[in-house]
């Protein structure tokens, strides 16, 4: 008996000090290529995924009619048409505070008001992903805003702390809104905002592209909101992520 | 469905999946009459 103890302690031991080894790559990685999804919007996607070679590489996004026509940059290291001549802190102030080493204002739908709570850790964890995303040539059009953009999103964005892990309910708020920015897109849009204060994960923004019209699902714990998680009680008993489907 | 970036999410860990579940099932229920939908899809799809 005292071995087992003995031997669960060490797996304890072994296994915080797996955690507490994750370098700020490995970090980025798994945030760009998971829950931040970097590559959603910046990553040419085809109906089977990212197109291959093109990671980061930029895309057209989204028109909306009389507000915007939004292209996702080129964020490859390519100096010319990408990032690769901006400084980490340059790329840390375009994704936390929307505004680019030229001063120019980062436009929708980049959701830089979510991106504001990153963590500094998190978002340094991205820049040096980033810094590992091979460089690729590809220019691309500028986005174009047929609203005005804010001067700023606010003050300089300083001293973000991580959110504790072991507060379940805090940390996946962090990973649906600073990280994720889930809330984002599942939230209806009042002037040209998510109106974050009276409908919060309500769902029915409308998305047009490539693809054809996708209206996001309310992912309130509304009886029947998203018919998956009411049908299959799905995701409170979800499945392993190699069994894994999430609705779209 | 796009653009929900599913590709990327199926690399999210359990651990960390458990934490927004969580986080959405402390959210508060709200009332929306406009269902999810998608449109179109075939011509994406082929």
């Amino acid at each position: 008996m005292k071995i087992w103890g003995l031997l669960y302690a060490v797996v304890l031991i072994m296994g915080a000090s797996t955690s507490a080894a994750e370098t700020l790559l490995q970090r980025g990685d798994y945030l760009g290529n998971g829950i931040v999804a970097c590559g959603n919007c910046h990553t040419p996607q085809t109906p089977s995924g990212p197109a291959p070679g093109m990671e980061m590489a930029g895309q057209f996004l989204v028109e909306e009619k009389g507000l915007f026509k939004a292209f996702a940059p080129n964020i490859t290291q390519d100096k010319k048409t990408g990032i690769g001549g901006w400084t980490d802190q340059q790329i840390i102030t375009a994704i936390r505070e929307g505004k680019r080493p030229d001063g120019t204002i980062i436009g929708p739908p980049m959701p830089i008001g979510l991106y504001r709570g990153l963590s500094d850790r998190d978002v340094r964890a991205i820049v040096a992903y980033l810094r590992q995303v091979k460089p690729v040539n590809n220019e691309m059009e500028k986005s174009t805003y047929q609203i005005p953009l804010p001067l700023a999103y606010g003050p300089p964005v300083t001293n973000v702390p991580d959110i504790p892990q072991t507060d379940k309910i805090a940390y996946g708020a962090y990973l649906a809104g600073p990280a994720g920015h889930c809330i984002e897109c599942h939230t209806p849009f009042v002037k040209g905002r998510p109106d974050f204060a009276n409908q919060l994960g309500a769902g029915g923004f409308p998305f047009h592209g490539p693809w054809g019209v996708s209206v996001s699902a309310n992912i309130t714990p509304m009886p029947m909101a998203l018919p998956i998680m009411a049908t299959l009680n799905w995701p409170r008993s979800y499945a392993p992520a190699s069994d894994r489907t999430a609705p779209g | 469905m796009p653009p929900m970036g599913v590709y990327y999410y199926a690399n999210i860990s359990d651990g960390d999946m458990a934490a927004i579940v969580a986080y959405l099932r402390a959210l508060e229920a709200k009332p929306n009459p406009q269902k999810p939908v998608q449109r179109g899809m075939a011509n994406w799809y082929g």
